[in-house]
């Protein structure tokens, strides 16, 4: 019974793993950097957990898809498998060099989709199962800043939607969250509208929920509202925002 | 609706993403904007510009505003470095990141039979903060200060790139760093020697002080007999009961049973929120006032009472409406190291001085220490009073008369305890001063660790 999480070094990743580590679950954690991991992994390990660590950059989304592969014994069940990662890019305001943009989109989508499609046969064939995804408000309409990054998280959103209806009857749990602000590094420094929620109490509501239904869930829950409101702006109204 | 992307590097000569946030030191008395960078990753601590000045701030509880940038530093939060990287149940030696705080060490250690024995009285300081004011708890003068449990540290500067240091490998730049205020680079992380925990309750005596006067004797005669003890004393109270007040010895009830770890309350504090009362409480009147009732209730329980380790050793975690109670302005500590042989004058002084000027003393409290000083550390034999004051005018003439008094007595001030120390003051009293500049000079030509407390100390 084992739980992989992908993007597991910092933020609501991070979170995540320890509250799932604090259980003494088997978790896999994926992370860019080993220097990141080791303690993580030794942090939960002492907890009681049992981790294995796969340090590999998220861009490399097939590379990566085999590794974790790779480290599953034929007969090891998977519990769970969250992607709370994602990258944002200076200058993203349309001019991203093709580059840069699809290195977004390797991360923030073809990563999910690379690692999923890898598992998810053993995943069907066990009948049972949670796969969890992590968009962004960003992604809620599309705006003249984060223009890559809000598509690639929208693809992803699509990409979840999909899956739950194949999963939907053959035991699995798929869940999309839409993640508001979080105080993490991406929004640290920056004055932003609303008030950045703590990753540590997303990450606690977002394990006790997991597994007991399928679909989509903004966190914080009141970003549902706001998301309800803005996605109904009339575009003449919507073109002279600037958030 | 998203986060805008961190700015570049050029915004704040880092690579990190910068927040201009106005801090607190915890005593009230320094406010200033910093930039405050926090990193969460190891990449982070690599990506500010060589050259630009910094220093490290963790859990933000320094009286002092050490975790304070000097002009133009940057402020590194390393609260999310906050990893136990090994515990042997066998030796007790914990590794830990520097953020680690020491309510996880104890969730760590106390279920398994062991505890740390050198710690301040509050849960969410961090170790990096305990290894740069080289800290000490109730029991100083049986097991030293924080410096005898770390057995080793790991450091990054950038000039020298990652450090493993210990008392043999880099013993200068190891003691540099063990009481050396963050200013030799970014602790990463530290090797620590607990203690095996002999019960898990502490059974705590309470022995009346008649006056100040006795202190010292008392605390000498009970030491032996106890692993923790303290001195609480109403300086308010004038005559013959100036520095009335009680004695607390404590030690392990052996063989206390096994009690099932439950999360302790723990009530938040931290130097933000601590002045969110506007109006202080604390003036000359309401100060008696509190004294006196503080002694009569103190002296109306049973002698001898006991406590679960948790609550003995962090106090703090349930009496932060104390330190609320100054209100915005805050409050002043001293406290003091004095050689055993001039406690009658530090005493004679004192009830000279508060007699002629009575000063809202909140809290006196005495403890004895025993320790070999160097360079920069609170540390030697004698006997160390702590004293707090409400800021303001009778505060600021307390502070003049403390830094003459202790000067003259050849004590040494807490220089973490003290947010307004003169430099002056601190060179007179460390007799290691010059040796501890002169060796971070040595250690860091560009000297790029730097804060408010190096630079008010000339450091």
């Amino acid at each position: 019974m084992t739980w992989i999480v992908v993007g597991a070094s910092a933020g609501l990743g991070r979170a995540i793993a320890e509250s799932l580590g604090r259980e003494g679950r088997s978790l896999v954690l994926v992370a860019g950097d080993e220097r990141d991991l080791a303690p993580l992994s030794a942090d939960l390990e002492v907890a009681g957990a049992r981790i294995r660590v796969i340090a590999h950059d998220a861009a490399d989304h097939a590379g990566l898809a085999s590794r974790i592969a790779e480290s599953l014994s034929p007969e090891e069940e998977i519990e769970g498998l969250l992607f709370p990662v994602g990258a944002m890019a200076p200058g993203d305001d349309g001019t991203l060099s093709p580059e840069e943009a699809e290195r977004l989109v390797r991360i923030n989508f073809l990563c999910a989709t690379s690692i999923v499609g890898g598992l998810l046969p053993r995943m069907l064939r066990q009948g049972k199962g949670v796969i969890a995804g992590f968009g962004s408000v960003a992604a809620v309409r599309g705006r003249s800043q984060n223009v890559v990054y809000a598509a690639s998280k929208r693809a992803l959103e699509s990409y979840f939607e999909s899956l739950r209806h194949l999963g939907e009857g053959r035991g699995l749990s798929v869940v999309f969250y839409t993640l508001g602000y979080l105080d993490t590094g991406l929004a640290y420094g920056k004055r932003l509208l609303f008030p950045k929620a703590d990753p540590a109490r997303v990450a606690g509501r977002v394990r006790r929920e997991l597994g007991r239904e399928s679909g989509g869930r903004y966190e914080p829950r009141w970003w549902g509202m706001l998301a309800a409101v803005v996605r109904r702006l009339p575009w003449f109204v919507f073109r002279r925002l600037r958030f | 609706m998203s986060a805008r992307p961190p700015e570049g590097p050029s915004a704040a000569g880092t690579g990190l993403p910068v927040a201009e946030l106005d801090l607190t030191s915890f005593d009230g008395r320094v406010r200033m904007r910093q930039s405050v960078a926090r990193p969460d990753r190891y990449r982070h601590l690599e990506m500010v510009a060589p050259d630009r000045l910094r220093i490290t701030r963790g859990g933000g509880y320094s009286y002092a505003a050490a975790g304070f940038g000097a002009t133009g530093s940057l402020v590194q939060d390393g609260r999310a470095f906050d990893r136990v990287l090994s515990f042997d149940e066998d030796t007790g030696v914990l590794e830990c990141e520097a953020g680690t705080t020491l309510g996880k060490i104890h969730d760590v250690a106390f279920p398994r039979g062991w505890y740390l024995p050198v710690q301040p009285g509050y849960p969410h300081i961090t170790v990096g903060g305990c290894i740069a004011a080289d800290v000490h708890g109730k029991n100083q003068f049986a097991d030293g200060n924080f410096h005898g449990v770390v057995l080793g540290l790991r450091l990054f500067h950038p000039r020298h790139g990652t450090l493993d240091l210990d008392a043999r490998r880099e013993p200068e730049v190891f003691d540099l760093t063990c009481g050396g205020f963050g200013l030799t680079g970014h602790i990463l992380s530290a090797r620590l020697r607990l203690s095996r925990l002999p019960g898990t309750r502490v059974r705590v005596r309470r022995v009346a002080v008649p006056r100040f006067e006795e202190t010292m004797g008392l605390l000498e005669s009970h030491a032996p007999q106890s692993t923790f003890i303290y001195t609480w004393h109403d300086f308010t109270a004038s005559g013959d009961g100036f520095g009335r007040g009680f004695l607390y010895a404590g030690e392990f009830v052996s063989g206390s049973p096994a009690e099932g770890h439950s999360q302790p309350r723990i009530v938040e504090i931290d130097s933000e929120t601590r002045g969110r009362w506007r109006a202080p409480f604390f003036n000359g009147f309401t100060t008696r006032a509190f004294n006196a009732a503080y002694y009569r209730t103190q002296g109306w329980g049973p002698e001898s009472r006991e406590l679960g380790l948790f609550p003995f050793l962090f106090p703090v975690a349930r009496k932060v409406v104390y330190f609320e109670l100054f209100g915005t302005r805050g409050f002043r500590e001293h406290q003091v190291l004095i050689p055993r042989d001039r406690f009658a004058s530090l005493a004679s002084s004192l009830r000279d001085y508060l007699g002629r000027r009575p000063t809202p003393v909140t809290l006196a409290s005495c403890k004895l220490f025993r320790g070999v000083p160097k360079y920069l550390r609170f540390d030697g034999d004698g006997l160390c009073l702590a004293v707090d004051v409400p800021e303001g005018p009778d505060g600021e003439r307390l502070s003049v008369f403390l830094d003459g008094l202790v000067r003259d007595l050849g004590g040494r001030p807490n220089i973490i305890k003290d947010s307004r120390l003169p430099r002056e003051i601190a060179q007179a009293c460390y007799p290691e001063y010059d040796a501890f500049r002169d060796g971070l000079r040595r250690f860091d030509p560009q000297r790029l660790f730097a804060s408010e407390l190096s630079e008010r100390l000339g450091l």
